[in-house]
């Protein structure tokens, strides 16, 4: 069957074809790139990272966040372990990711999903190979889009059988971060490494109300810490400092927010 | 190295992604976080993609996520869609950016006007260039059904387009 030339190159008029250029011109943010390589790990994205931490090698400010790449390198960012051990700053703020992303690879051989929402067509899962079943490649959409990004390895092995009920939207906090937070906080760290820390502090203003469950409450706490030493706020870094004292203890960024305490005139640990 | 077939194939794949995420009905956050989530799992399964069957794995892939997001906005109707937040040309001045508003708003109106089927054969085709055969593996349809999708679908979007000012009948007749 020969192809239908497309109206692209003949046919419409031109109004039609100046909506479909557009179209097609169009791309995704540099965000979903970039959030897509943290999340693999991979060498560019790794690369990225480094050197923005280098850029970030001058200054009071920058020892800070130097702290909060190491505690990014740890691997400990709210519990969640980055698998391997790697050391380095690639993991600073997407180690949840890389831990789905190994979920994923983990996970059980993906079924086919052929019976999508009837505000689509049915798709049939890809074909992968013709031995081989077609594996529906769909992830978990949670109710809430927010967490629709990444998730962690449970929520993406339930999410292989096809028509399984999403996870319910709220719930206890898993190791579940949406593209949104991740953007969010890389965000406000381009505002500290840029020597902006009002703007930082401001986008990070609202964070817990505007993600439920905030599972990057750890980071977000650590950067709104610093961002207030910067300003000079020291009873708004100590206030910070006395959350992550008081909620996440065993984190590796505590040892930076038990010296802010232990500034003279800083409040007085709980 | 792994990682890198994997870096590879999501920068060659991901604008893809998220055009077909939008073109199907997401807003702007929302294709966001699909066309993550869809390099997310089809890096993870890239061993099991047929070589030249990429964009039909990822077609599939984000169709299968879109009809979530829909399914899970019909449950929970109170959660108001993300704000857009369109990616524009920032080199652009003010009456292009206007112009691409438009532009992209108006597409997104006719193309809501077709059936989900007659869409996604339109938007494969005429957007994103995929043949016919690609589209009927993406679709899972014979290649003749392809063919009369894409027919009417075009006959649609012409007369969506008319019906929205779009272009005049007289322009429609020199077709």
């Amino acid at each position: 069957m020969s192809e239908p030339k497309r109206w692209l190159l003949d046919g419409p008029p031109a109004e039609i074809r100046a909506l479909l250029e557009h179209a097609r011109s169009e791309s995704a943010p540099p965000r979903v790139l970039r959030g897509t390589l943290v999340a693999l790990g991979t060498t560019s994205a790794t690369t990225a990272m480094a050197s923005a931490g280098a850029a970030a090698s001058t200054g009071a400010k920058v020892s800070m966040l130097g702290i909060l790449l190491k505690w990014g390198g740890a691997g400990l960012l709210a519990g969640t372990v980055v698998a391997g051990g790697a050391a380095g700053v690639d993991r600073l703020v997407v180690s949840r990711h890389a831990v789905a992303h190994a979920s994923v690879e983990q996970a059980p051989p993906l079924v086919t999903a052929a019976n999508p929402s009837p505000d689509l067509p049915r798709t049939p899962a890809p074909r992968t190979t013709p031995e081989e079943p077609a594996a529906a490649a769909e992830g978990p959409v949670t109710g809430s889009k927010r967490a629709l990004a990444v998730s962690s390895r449970a929520s993406v092995a339930s999410a292989a059988r096809a028509d399984e009920p999403a996870p319910p939207r709220a719930g206890p906090p898993t190791e579940t971060a949406s593209a949104q937070e991740v953007a969010l906080v890389d965000g406000a760290m381009s505002a500290l490494r840029a020597g902006d820390a009002a703007g930082a502090a401001r986008s990070l203003a609202g964070y817990e109300t505007r993600f439920v469950p905030a599972h990057l409450e750890p980071e977000v706490l650590f950067l709104r810490m610093v961002a207030a030493e910067a300003r000079g706020d020291g009873s708004e870094a100590a206030r910070n400092a006395e959350l992550i004292v008081g909620r996440y203890p065993k984190s590796p960024g505590v040892g930076r927010a038990e010296e802010i305490l232990r500034v003279p005139g800083a409040a007085t640990k709980h | 190295m792994p990682g890198d077939r994997a870096e590879a194939f999501a920068r060659a794949h991901v604008d893809f992604a998220w055009r077909v995420a939008r073109r199907l009905g997401l807003a702007p956050a929302d294709a966001d976080d699909v066309a993550q989530k869809a390099m997310l799992i089809a890096t993870s399964k890239l061993d099991s993609v047929k070589p030249g069957s990429e964009q039909a794995f990822v077609y599939g892939t984000v169709a299968n996520l879109v009809s979530k997001v829909f399914r899970s906005r019909r449950r929970h109707p109170e959660e108001p869609e993300e704000a857009a937040e369109e990616p524009l040309d920032h080199e652009a001045n003010p009456e292009r950016l206007l112009e691409q508003r438009r532009a992209r708003g108006t597409l997104d109106a006719i193309l809501a006007a077709l059936t989900p089927d007659l869409r996604a054969a339109f938007v494969l085709f005429e957007i994103e260039g995929l043949s016919q055969p690609e589209i009927a593996e993406a679709l899972g349809i014979p290649l003749g059904t392809v063919a009369s999708r894409l027919r009417r679908a075009r006959e649609e979007f012409t007369r969506v387009a008319v019906r929205r000012g779009v272009f005049s009948n007289d322009a429609r007749r020199r077709e």
